[in-house]
C-alpha cells in the first residue's frame, strides 16, 4: 500500500531530495514563520472548517463533474469527463489556494498581501480576495503576459490591486517570482508572499497542495456518483502545478488511478522553445526550491515559450519531480499546435470554453482516448475557463476578424478622444 | 575617526571579462581592502537593477563559471595576498558541481564565498563546507536566535550584514535594530563584520563606521564605470574619513 500523501504529510519540506527552503536568510524568518503558523492550523479542525465554508460561499464550491458524452463518442474510445474548476468564482482553481493562503495570513495578522501571476488567473484571485478581506494588495506580472493576459490586469487594477509589470529577463512568470522574491526581501516583517503554485521554499509546496486537494476529493466523491467507480486516468496540466496536485493528491495511493501531467510542448523541442521540464529531467535549485529546472548547461535559467501564460515557467514543483522519480505521476506535453487544433474541438462538441493553460489537459486527452477501450474512464481537470484568453486566441483562430474589429475600436477611441 | 575599510564588489564578465578583470585590479590598486568578485547568474534575486543588469549582459555574452575560475587564478597570481571572496547563486554552483567548484577556489587560495540563497544546514551547503571552503552568511536584523547560533557554528572569517530590508543598490538606510545583532556577533565571534546594501557615498561610510569593521559597496562602483567617473568614486570612498 502506498503512503504517499502521509510521506506529504510528514514532510519538513523536503520530497526526496526535493524541495527545501533556498531563500535569503533575510527571508527565511517570514518562510518560517509562515510554516508554523501553517503546521498549527493544519492540526486545527476550525481552520478547515472555515476554510470549507468559505470553498462554499465565496467560490460556489463544489465545481461541476461532467461528462463529455459527445465528445467522447466522436473520439471512439474511452469516456471522458471534466473536472469543472472553471466554474469557480474569478474562473480558475487559482481561487482555492488563494483563500487558504488569505485565511493563514490573516490568522498571522499580515495585511500586505504580494503575489506573482502568469496568466492572471491567480493574481486576478488574490486581487479579489485582498478587496473582499480589505488587504493592500501588490501583484507582479512579466510584462509579455501583461500584455497578453491585459482583460485580467484591467480587473485586478479595478479591483483595487498594484499591478506592476515585470520588464526584466524574459518578462514572464519566472521573472514575477523573482520579482516578487525582492518585494519580500525588502518587507519580510509584514508582508505575505501569496505563491501561486505548488513551488516555492518550504512551506508553499506542501501548503498549496493541502488547499488545493479539494479538487480531487471531490472528483472522488462525484466520480463514485457518476460513474459508479474511481476514474481510471486524471490528466492536468502542469504549469507549476497548483491544479495538477489539487487532482492527484486524494488518488496518490489508489495504484490503479493514472495521474498524468501535461506540459507545454511550445512550438518545439529546441531550448526556450517548451516548457516541457520532463522532457530534459535538469535538477536545480532556484526561487527557493530544488527540483527540476529548464537551464544551460552552466546553471542559468533557460528561456521557455508556449501560448500559455500561465504554463510558460522553468521550474515545477517539488512534489511532481518527487512523484515523477517515483513513477505515481506519468508526464507527456501537448504543443501550442495541438491546443489550438483542441479549440476546434472542444468548443464545438460540448460547449465548454476551457482556459489554454487547461487545453493542454484537453490536447493530451483527445490523443490518448482514441487508444482506450470504452470501459475506461477519464477525468480531464479543466484548472479555468477561457474567456481571459480572448485576445490571443481570437488573434489565432480568427486573425481577420481580430485585425477589423482591432481598428474599428482604435478608430471609434481617437474620433471621441 | 579612521578610514573605514572597503570591500569592493564586481560581476565578474561585464562589461567583458578582460575588462572586469582589469577593474578588479583597479580596485585593490585603489585600497579596496576586499574584493567581492560575482560569478553571473541569469536570475539574481538578491540584486537590484544595476547588479542584476550586469549579470544578464555578462550571461549573455557567455561568461561561464569554468572562465571565472580562470579570471580569478590569473587575479590571485598578482595579488597573492589580497583577500577575495566569490559571490554567486546556489544554482551556478551546484550545476558546476559542488565538489569541484569548491576545490577549484581552494586550489586557486579563495577561501570564502558569498552564496546568499544557500541555508547552511541544507544538504549542499554541507558538501560545500566539507571540503573547508566557508561560507559568508548574509543576514538581516530580524534574524530569529536560533538561526543564528546555525551561523555561528559555522565560524565564518567574515559576516555581511545588510544596512537594512533591501535588494543591492537602493537608497541606503540603516535598520535602528541592526545594532544588536552586531554586539551579538561581538560576543559570540571574532570575524569581521562587513555592512553593505544601498552603500554609495562616504557618508553612508561614515555612518556604519562605528558599528562596521568594514563597508561593502556594489552597486555604486558598478554605476560609476559605467559613467567613466570609477577613479574618482573609488578616491571617495576609499578615503571616506
Amino acid at each position: 500500500m502506498p503512503d504517499f500523501k502521509e510521506q506529504i504529510a510528514r514532510s519538513e519540506g523536503y520530497f526526496g531530495e526535493y524541495g527545501g527552503a533556498y531563500v535569503p536568510e533575510a527571508i527565511r524568518a517570514n518562510t518560517d514563520a509562515l510554516a508554523v503558523a501553517f503546521e498549527t492550523l493544519k492540526e486545527d479542525p476550525g481552520f478547515w472548517a472555515e476554510l470549507q465554508q468559505a470553498y462554499r460561499e465565496v467560490s460556489g464550491r463544489p465545481t461541476a463533474f461532467t461528462p463529455l458524452r459527445r465528445l467522447s463518442t466522436q473520439l471512439g474510445g474511452a469516456q471522458l469527463y471534466a473536472k469543472n474548476e472553471g466554474l469557480n468564482h474569478t474562473g480558475a482553481h487559482k481561487i482555492n489556494h488563494v483563500l487558504g493562503q488569505v485565511l493563514v495570513a490573516r490568522h498571522m495578522g499580515r495585511r500586505r498581501i504580494i503575489a506573482e501571476t502568469g496568466a492572471g488567473q491567480h493574481g486576478l484571485a488574490t486581487a479579489t480576495l485582498c478587496a473582499r478581506y480589505g488587504l493592500e494588495c501588490v501583484i507582479y506580472m512579466g510584462y509579455k503576459d501583461y500584455l497578453r493576459q491585459r482583460p485580467n490586469v484591467f480587473w485586478m487594477e479595478m479591483l483595487g490591486a498594484t499591478v506592476i509589470p515585470v520588464k526584466e529577463g524574459q518578462q514572464t512568470l519566472n521573472d514575477a517570482v523573482v520579482a516578487a522574491m525582492k518585494d519580500l526581501l525588502t518587507h519580510p516583517l509584514d508582508t505575505h508572499y501569496l505563491i501561486g503554485t505548488v513551488v516555492g521554499p518550504h512551506p508553499y509546496p506542501k501548503m498549496n497542495t493541502y488547499f488545493q486537494k479539494i479538487i480531487g476529493e471531490e472528483v472522488r466523491t462525484q466520480s463514485l456518483a457518476t460513474i459508479g467507480q474511481l476514474p481510471d486516468y486524471v490528466l492536468a496540466c502542469v504549469g507549476g502545478g497548483s491544479n495538477a496536485m489539487g487532482a492527484f493528491y486524494d488518488f496518490l495511493d489508489e495504484p490503479a488511478v493514472k495521474l498524468v501531467g501535461v506540459e507545454a510542448g511550445g512550438h518545439g523541442t529546441a531550448p526556450g522553445e517548451h516548457a516541457a521540464r520532463f522532457t530534459s529531467l535538469q535538477k536545480g535549485i532556484f526561487e527557493g526550491y530544488f527540483s527540476y529546472f529548464l537551464q544551460d548547461d552552466d546553471g542559468n535559467i533557460a528561456p521557455t515559450a508556449s501560448i500559455s501564460a500561465g504554463l510558460d515557467y522553468c521550474g515545477v514543483s517539488p512534489v511532481l519531480a518527487w512523484l515523477h522519480d517515483q513513477g505515481r505521476v506519468q508526464f507527456a506535453a501537448a504543443t501550442d499546435a495541438q491546443v489550438l487544433d483542441a479549440y476546434r474541438t472542444v468548443l464545438r462538441t460540448e460547449g465548454l470554453v476551457p482556459a489554454m493553460e487547461s487545453m493542454h489537459a484537453f490536447a493530451h486527452a483527445l490523443a490518448l482516448a482514441p487508444t482506450l477501450s470504452p470501459d475506461t474512464h477519464v477525468v480531464i481537470n479543466m484548472s479555468g475557463r477561457g474567456e481571459k484568453d480572448l485576445f490571443i486566441a481570437m488573434e489565432h483562430l480568427q486573425p481577420a476578424q481580430m485585425t477589423e474589429f482591432m481598428q474599428l475600436k482604435l478608430t471609434s477611441l481617437t474620433t471621441h478622444a | 575617526m579612521p578610514k573605514l575599510p572597503l570591500m569592493g564588489h564586481l560581476v565578474l564578465g561585464y562589461p567583458t571579462l578582460a575588462n572586469s578583470l582589469a577593474t578588479a585590479r583597479q580596485y585593490a590598486d585603489a585600497g579596496v581592502a576586499i574584493l567581492e568578485l560575482q560569478i553571473p547568474f541569469s536570475d539574481p534575486s538578491a540584486d537590484g537593477f544595476v547588479i542584476s543588469t550586469a549579470n544578464h549582459k555578462a550571461v549573455a555574452q557567455g561568461t561561464t563559471v569554468a572562465q571565472c575560475m580562470e579570471a580569478l587564478a590569473d587575479l590571485r597570481r598578482t595579488y597573492p595576498a589580497l583577500p577575495v571572496i566569490v559571490m554567486t547563486y546556489t544554482n551556478k554552483v551546484y550545476r558546476y558541481g559542488i565538489e569541484a567548484f569548491a576545490r577549484q577556489l581552494l586550489d586557486i587560495g579563495i577561501t570564502d564565498v558569498i552564496i546568499p540563497d544557500l541555508p547552511p544546514d541544507s544538504l549542499q551547503a554541507q558538501a560545500l563546507l566539507s571540503t573547508g571552503l566557508r561560507l559568508v552568511p548574509v543576514l538581516a536584523a530580524n534574524i530569529p536566535e536560533e538561526r543564528l547560533n546555525h551561523y555561528l557554528a559555522l565560524q565564518p572569517a567574515y559576516w555581511y550584514l545588510m544596512a537594512d530590508f533591501k535588494i543591492t543598490g537602493q537608497d541606503f538606510t540603516l535598520n535602528p535594530h541592526l545594532i544588536q545583532l552586531v554586539q551579538k556577533l561581538k560576543n559570540y565571534s571574532d570575524a569581521r563584520i562587513g555592512i553593505g546594501f544601498g552603500i554609495s557615498t562616504a557618508e553612508h561610510l561614515k555612518a556604519i563606521g562605528e558599528i562596521a569593521d568594514f563597508g561593502i559597496i556594489g552597486s555604486a562602483l558598478i554605476t560609476a564605470q559605467e559613467q567613466g567617473d570609477l577613479s574618482r568614486k573609488l578616491a571617495e570612498l576609499v578615503e571616506n574619513a
